[in-house]
């Protein structure tokens, strides 16, 4: 399986050396940059900023995004969504999947089982890893994605997209490239037959293919290098969290209270799961489909 | 209904310093999850070659994240380090065979934490030289070696790296940010950085 991944995915590999003056004037510019972007916001809103960027194809995203949803009404923050090509921020980065390093892809497979018990979310890798991260990809999907955000900007749709293309990668090992595909997760998401036929369409235009790269675009002007990646604006400040390990120091940075993945259930309330309890690893491949998504 | 006896090993180096918050968070659960830990001191460059990975920090971007993340980290777990923008300039292969010939020589004691304390300190706190030792022995070698080694053997990729024996079972994790997972998995409460302080609790 690791043979047949690794003749098939693109290796992002740097040569330059790391100028580190550079980065340090590269800092400074940016925080500048955020104090005044930061600025605006403030004068836009009295509530705290939270821009999330997130690609479907990636599963620790899923767990953010889950999170974020639950707390949105919790904490007093503008949560805004921002679908992005992880396939570009890797290219624009100079980065390269965390996957292609065996002994990580072999943690992240007995990582994302164990997460996926403690956030609550069923997840279960595809079959095939490799061919729907890297040979099939996201592309077609999230350009779908910044098609439902133009058509929708109102109201829960993107979110209730997103979450059915997650199911379909995450879940339940089903395509997301072809039009039926992203189709029957519109439906379910509850867009109309000709609602979906309109944004299947404008998801092939030019003005959302450049949306969909002005958005990865922004996400790299704050040097990301990786999904999810979350950017809080609060008193005219701005600080990055990479991945979904992180909810504990961004609530105590944004003056809120993190109490667990379940903030209707904080975590002392529920009942601990022991070791012994949990299900076998077989090859790396897991059944959660007995969690029901709340 | 008292905790049950864990063993924690923790394999680490001191030119990592996400290695320093795993290891005062734990130092500081010790007690209070009733783990038996485990110092494992290692060579991060032969974890990385080992396991075909690359040094965190070589990518431009990666490492502005890392500088202002460790930024808050130290200041939210009460490790404070200045400058962390000299990541990936030191190599450590002196420093830990020197903390490995501790290890030896104080199998019993808390030489060892307080070395590694030490030598973390000079490297990211006060910026001192570690110090350079004039002849390690080849004993020392190639025990660092095998406990690099043993760490590749729980396919470790990168640094701190915990392995977990609980209840007859073991369980690995990477990074200093999976406390609160283990506590829901061994059945143990998160308490945040500091678990003698009264804050308010998860």
């Amino acid at each position: 399986m690791f043979m047949d991944g690794f003749t098939c995915c693109q290796i992002f590999i740097t040569n330059s050396p790391v100028n580190y003056e550079e980065i340090v004037t590269r800092k400074e510019e940016r925080n500048d940059k955020y104090k005044s972007e930061a600025a605006t916001a403030r004068m836009a809103s009295s509530r705290k900023v939270v821009e999330f960027f997130y690609d479907v194809v990636s599963p620790y995203s899923w767990l953010a995004f889950e999170v974020l949803c639950r707390y949105r009404n919790v904490w007093n923050i503008d949560l805004k969504f921002k679908p992005a090509y992880l396939g570009g921020v890797m290219h624009g980065a100079d980065n390269r999947p965390p996957a292609v390093v065996p002994a990580k892809f072999l943690y992240m497979t007995t990582d994302l089982e164990r997460v996926s018990g403690y956030f609550g979310i069923p997840l279960n890798p595809p079959s095939n890893v490799f061919e729907a991260m890297f040979e099939k990809g996201t592309l077609n999907a999230m350009r779908f994605v910044t098609a439902v955000a133009e058509k929708k900007k109102e109201g829960d749709v993107l979110e209730k997209v997103s979450r059915e293309l997650w199911k379909r990668m995450w879940s339940t090992d089903k395509d997301i490239t072809e039009p039926a595909s992203l189709t029957e997760a519109g439906l379910k998401a509850g867009l109309s037959a000709n609602e979906l036929e309109e944004i299947l369409t404008l998801s092939k235009s030019q003005p959302i293919k450049d949306k969909l790269k002005s958005v990865t675009q922004e996400a790299l002007d704050y040097q990301c290098f990786g999904f999810p990646f979350t950017v809080c604006h609060v008193n005219g400040k701005t600080e990055l969290f990479f991945g979904s390990d992180r909810f504990e120091i961004m609530a105590h940075y944004i003056g809120e209270k993190w109490v667990g993945p379940h903030p209707e259930k904080p975590t002392s309330k529920i009942p601990r799961k022991c070791l012994e309890h949990r299900p076998r690893i077989q090859t790396g491949i897991f059944n959660r489909s007995h969690i029901r998504l709340r | 209904m008292s905790s049950s006896r864990k063993m924690f090993k923790l394999f680490y180096d001191v030119t990592s310093p996400y290695s320093w918050l795993a290891f005062e968070v734990l130092c500081r659960y010790r007690n209070v999850w009733n783990i038996d830990l485990k110092f494992k001191p290692v060579y991060l460059g032969g974890i990385i070659r080992g396991s075909g990975n690359t040094l965190p920090g070589l990518n431009p971007n990666e490492l502005l994240y890392m500088v202002s993340d460790l930024i808050l980290l130290s200041k939210y777990f009460g490790v404070p380090m200045f400058r962390p923008s000299d990541l990936s300039k030191k190599d450590s292969l002196n420093a830990m065979r020197f903390v490995t010939a501790v290890a030896e020589r104080d199998k019993e004691g808390d030489m060892l934490e307080r070395v590694s304390i030490e030598l973390w300190k000079r490297m990211w706190r006060t910026h001192q030289d570690i110090i350079q030792l004039a002849s390690l022995t080849e004993p020392i070698k190639d025990k660092l070696r095998s406990v690099t080694q043993e760490a590749l053997e729980y396919k470790c990729f990168g640094l701190p790296f915990i392995v977990c024996h609980v209840n007859g079972k073991a369980e690995v994790f990477f990074g200093s940010d999976k406390f609160e997972l283990m506590a829901y998995l061994f059945g143990e409460k998160w308490m945040g950085p500091y678990p003698n302080k009264p804050t308010a609790t998860m």
